[in-house]
């Protein structure tokens, strides 16, 4: 159950961010619901996504902020505090395809005392990236 | 005679731009399982989210809810219709475009204060843009830009969200 706290300083821009695959089957899409509570229909009913003119039904907003939010407090620990996020949607993660989500530092800062990490976060298919996003976390800091 | 779809773009834009929209309130406050449940979607087992033995080794003393599911505790709830899944659903479905599917594109997120269990959150809703711009599957699908500002029991606000939403018709 410990998870391991990140510092500042152990963050390098470029770094890497470990993330996780998952598949996106049926049952997936019963959490996706069950979690999310989002019923509307072209997120689990597949003949209402085809008819709507849609390849087959797709994983939702908060399923993929969920996702890439895990990617974020995975690393960072109990500690890290997510300040802004902004995603954007531009392909759809479909029913049958492998998600897989990962991210990389890009610059990292200390403003007013507090200490920033900014890094780009994404989930991929097995086709494209499907979603990408840009958090600004803080961290606490060895020297404090 | 039918509205052209300039006319009903001039028309959304004039009533519903920069307006407040008030939305239901939520029934329930942050809950233990709705985390839960949150959390399984994508496997997180982060025990800062669903164990009170751990948290409270934190700085923040008590579980908090994941800051990206903090819109789900705002609304009224799921079920049964006409309720609204999220804090934009009933604004959209009164706002009478053309077509009625919705993509969400994008959501912009600032956080302000962690939420915990037990907390009570409200959410007030404005449209601040909407325009028309083609897709594939509609020449003229409605592109909306809103802005949710989401605040607790003592009404510090928690979050603030920028969402953008398109609505399309479906092809014939």
């Amino acid at each position: 159950m410990e998870r391991k706290q990140l510092y500042w300083e152990d963050v390098e821009p470029e770094q890497e961010i470990p993330g996780f695959s998952i598949e996106i089957n049926a049952t997936r899409i019963v959490l996706q619901v069950s979690g999310s509570q989002d019923y509307y229909p072209a997120h689990h009913d597949r003949d209402f996504a085809k008819s709507s003119g849609l390849k087959d039904v797709f994983v939702n907003t908060r399923f993929l902020q969920t996702a890439l939010g895990r990617v974020i407090s995975d690393w960072t620990g109990p500690e890290g505090w997510l300040s802004k996020f902004k995603m954007k949607m531009e392909k759809m993660i479909l029913f049958g395809d492998t998600m897989t989500c990962r991210g990389k530092v890009t610059t990292k800062y200390i403003k007013d005392g507090t200490h920033y990490v900014e890094c780009d976060v994404w989930a991929e298919n097995q086709r494209e990236v499907a979603t990408t996003a840009q958090a600004v976390i803080t961290l606490p800091s060895k020297e404090t | 005679m039918d509205k052209s779809i300039e006319e009903i773009y001039e028309s959304i834009r004039e009533q519903f731009l920069e307006k407040d929209i008030d939305i239901p309130e939520p029934l329930y406050p942050v809950e233990y399982d709705s985390i839960r449940r949150y959390c399984h979607m994508v496997e997180d087992d982060n025990p800062l989210y669903l164990s009170e033995e751990y948290a409270k080794k934190t700085s923040y003393g008590s579980v908090i809810c994941p800051p990206l599911a903090i819109e789900y505790f705002a609304t009224h709830g799921a079920w049964p219709p006409p309720y609204c899944i999220d804090s934009l659903t009933p604004m959209l479905q009164t706002i009478p475009t053309p077509g009625n599917n919705n993509i969400n594109l994008s959501t912009e997120w600032e956080f302000f204060k962690p939420v915990r269990v037990g907390d009570w959150l409200k959410a007030k809703i404005k449209i601040v843009d909407i325009y028309i711009k083609p897709i594939r599957l509609d020449p003229q699908a409605f592109w909306i830009l809103t802005e949710t500002k989401i605040t607790n029991q003592e009404c510090a606000t928690v979050a603030i969200m920028r969402n953008l939403i398109l609505r399309h018709r479906s092809p014939e």
